[in-house]
């Protein structure tokens, strides 16, 4: 297994954790609220008063800043057979293509918009700690934060010209233009789900 | 519960700032894009009313103008009153005062004065009515119609008439472009938070007359709290101004006087004093500021507990329920990281190092707990109880779910009293007011002269650059001297003896060194209203009354006639 692989299972590890953490942290809350009041309280009433508004400029840039993820992680690891066995470039017609790059961002961008709008709309009022459109409206976000998740957007995009520039350069391999791909990737995630660490850490006290 | 925060004068608009600022990231590109909305902590919306138009255009970015359209905005209302109108003239020739004057030359008595005149002069009433667009005759009749949309462009219900008993282009056009922002003009606020600086001057004049005029449209229980700042002691504070420690005093002891004797006024006037923010944070009025915005948080941030929501309304009543008068509270915060049971630590702490005036929390009569984190309301209520000697029926603890910290605000009502040495103990509420009223009597005393305006003028050159004068007619200056010092006028070392404010003054003092409570006890006003006009004004509302009586019975006596004919067609 060669560094890069490792570091996706990382990564992976990372945002699997970040998932798990955050509906282990609105369940605690729960629990908690409902302790603390002594009765039951419903799900919808709680998200209802927990979900604060982080306004839409933050709100559209963190969005972008999801599918971009999806987009960086895709290029990084998709374009080309160097980690995984499956790559872009099994697929002669895009591969070979003048625009190929582009609709394989694309198309991974437009798959994880479908997904998030799809959780989105289709989930009930108790689920709404799943949908990533609101993930941060259960969050206390200081100003700093909200630029440092904003700035991922174009942190990722250097990932995504980074990735570009191997798949170009492929069967060739150039290892600055790797780290650098994955150190924008990796920076770029941990901050995006750094909220979510920090109130799973604050939680535990 | 979610407030409407009115800023009033210079401070009051710097703390104002801090509760205003925008939550979301303001980056004007990405803005134009997404059509953001203006997002503050908890979706408060605000306002900063000033004086002092040079410090409003010139000297600060925050707040825009509003009648450009701008949010967060200013407002100044004397801009009502055109300059060298007719009122502005009348106003001027028959009492002596400037209502166009800016920064109200650092008392509270010069705004007080104006809503006075406002109240009960039938000749100005008459004048104002005409200019704000309704005839003399609906002013007299208590009736003024509202344009149909303000200035600023704000959305306004147009099916609103306010009563407007005495239109005052002032007071009126303040507050108009309050009130959209409130759940009476169709906003979201559901009270209002004015943060004043006592001490200041447009902050201590327009505290009063706002919150008169909000209850005389008929808003009695539209809630309305009141943050106050208490001016700290020495010269150093307000260096802009370069008011002296006297003048301030007097200008804040006025203000907090009539607020506290209104019955119909704020329903709770929350104290801080400048001098425990300065020993906390030196002379560094930006972190002082921000610190007042955090030490807010548990009271008007958003996140309440499930089922916890109280509206605002609910909060009034419990503020100042079964009190003949607006109660004072004095503020206790404490701040620590989250951890488990942190109940019996938030309110020790809070008792002892949180304080942010003086005070002696065993002898408040009640109790608003504000709390942020996971908290037990018993546990909080029996930690107050026990400690203060509060009973926990006089408790009440309210929650939200906070950021990371633990955090308690502790709203004690009345803390005082019952103690006649507490005026001598340093920390109590009792010495820190008779300090304010030594400081004030005393500046009364020796400058006599600056309470008429005479031989002075104003100590702030207006942005035209010239420097501003008020000469008072002796109508006015009758009316105030009867105000500070009773039939008697002003003896030199010996004012004040049977009648006046500085007579209610010393009777504080002494209501203090008793330990009595209240201190304050009655409302004062400078220029009195004229009873056979109260009576005129009755009669016209009775034979208004009787006149629209008389018409609906024509009416129905006329719908009557008419059912009638049409039956008997019918039947015929």
């Amino acid at each position: 297994m060669d560094l890069l692989t490792f570091i996706a299972l990382i990564l992976a590890v990372i945002l699997a954790g970040a998932a798990g953490l955050h509906i282990k942290n609105l369940n605690r809350v729960h629990k908690k609220i409902e302790a603390l009041e002594h009765c039951c309280v419903s799900r919808e009433a709680l998200y209802r008063e927990m979900t604060i508004a982080q306004g839409s400029n933050f709100t559209a840039l963190a969005l972008a800043a999801w599918m971009m993820l999806f987009v960086a992680i895709a290029y990084l690891y998709l374009l080309v057979p160097t980690s995984l066995p499956y790559s872009y470039m099994q697929i002669p017609a895009v591969a070979s293509s003048f625009m190929g790059f582009f609709i394989f961002g694309a198309f991974v961008a437009a798959v994880a918009a479908t997904v998030i709008l799809a959780l989105d709309r289709l989930l009930p009022e108790h689920y709404r700690g799943l949908k990533l459109t609101e993930l941060y409206s259960f969050y206390t976000l200081s100003k700093n934060t909200k630029k440092f998740i904003g700035l991922t957007v174009p942190a990722l995009s250097f990932s995504v010209l980074f990735s570009a520039f191997i798949g170009t350069i492929y069967p060739g391999r150039d290892p600055l233009a790797e780290a650098l791909a994955l150190a924008f990737l990796a920076v770029s995630m941990g901050v995006l789900v750094a909220p979510i660490y920090k109130e799973a850490w604050e939680g535990q006290r | 519960m979610k407030l409407c925060i009115v800023g009033i004068g210079g401070a009051g608009g710097k703390v104002t700032m801090e509760f205003l600022g925008n939550d979301d990231l303001d980056w004007k590109w990405l803005s134009r894009m997404t059509k953001a909305e203006y997002i503050s902590p908890g979706r408060i919306k605000g306002i900063w009313l000033e004086a002092d138009k040079n410090d409003a255009k010139n000297i600060q970015s925050f707040f825009g103008d509003l009648n450009e359209g701008a949010y967060p905005g200013f407002f100044i209302p004397h801009d009502a009153v055109q300059d060298g109108s007719r009122l502005h003239v009348l106003v001027r020739e028959k009492y002596g005062y400037d209502v166009k004057k800016q920064g109200f030359v650092r008392d509270a008595q010069y705004l007080k004065a104006i809503f006075e005149i406002f109240d009960t002069d039938e000749e100005i009433q008459r004048i104002a009515a005409e200019m704000t667009g309704g005839a003399a005759t609906q002013a007299l009749s208590g009736v003024l119609e509202e344009p149909k949309a303000s200035s600023q462009g704000q959305k306004v219900n147009n099916n609103y008439t306010p009563f407007r008993q005495n239109p005052n282009p002032i007071f009126d056009g303040a507050w108009d472009v309050i009130r959209p922002y409130t759940t009476l003009g169709g906003g979201e606020c559901d009270g209002i938070l004015f943060i004043v600086s006592f001490g200041g001057g447009t902050g201590t004049g327009f505290i009063n007359p706002i919150i008169n005029h909000i209850r005389n449209e008929g808003k009695g229980d539209y809630p309305v709290f009141v943050l106050g700042i208490l001016t700290e002691m020495g010269d150093f504070a307000d260096r802009s101004q370069f008011s002296k420690e006297g003048r301030r005093n007097l200008a804040a002891i006025s203000a907090i006087y009539d607020l506290l004797t209104k019955s119909n006024g704020a329903n709770g006037v929350i104290l801080v004093d400048n001098q425990t923010m300065m020993e906390r944070f030196g002379h560094d009025y930006a972190t002082a500021n921000k610190f007042i915005f955090e030490i807010m948080q548990p009271m008007v941030a958003a996140r309440d507990y499930p089922g916890e929501v109280p509206p605002s309304q609910a909060i009034a009543q419990h503020f100042s329920g079964g009190l003949s008068r607006p109660p004072l509270f004095v503020p206790l915060y404490w701040s620590q990281a989250r951890g488990a049971d942190p109940e019996e630590e938030l309110v020790r702490n809070a008792l002892s190092k949180g304080k942010l005036f003086g005070c002696a929390p065993d002898k408040a009569d009640w109790a608003a707990v504000f709390c942020r984190g996971f908290i037990d309301s018993e546990k909080i209520r029996q930690a107050l109880s026990a400690q203060t000697g509060l009973l926990p029926e006089n408790i009440w603890p309210l929650r939200k779910m906070g950021d990371g910290n633990d955090e308690i605000l502790i709203m004690l009502r009345n803390p005082y009293g019952a103690d006649p040495e507490a005026h001598r103990k340093e920390g109590t509420l009792e010495n820190r007011f008779c300090k304010v009223i030594t400081l004030a009597l005393q500046y009364m005393n020796q400058n006599k002269e600056d309470l008429f305006y005479e031989g002075k003028e104003s100590e702030k050159p207006v942005s035209t650059g010239k420097e501003e004068s008020i000469k008072l007619t002796s109508l006015a200056k009758g009316a105030l001297s009867r105000f500070f010092f009773g039939p008697e006028g002003f003896i030199k070392d010996n004012f004040g003896k049977n009648e006046g404010f500085a007579f209610e003054l010393r009777e504080a003092r002494r209501r203090l060194r008793a330990g009595e409570k209240p201190f304050f006890h009655y409302p004062m006003r400078i220029f009195e209203k004229d009873a056979r006009n109260e009576e005129r004004r009755e009669q016209r509302a009775e034979t208004l009354g009787l006149d629209e009586q008389r018409i609906m019975a024509m009416v129905d006596k006329r719908v009557d006639q008419r059912l009638a004919e049409r039956e008997l067609i019918k039947g015929g």
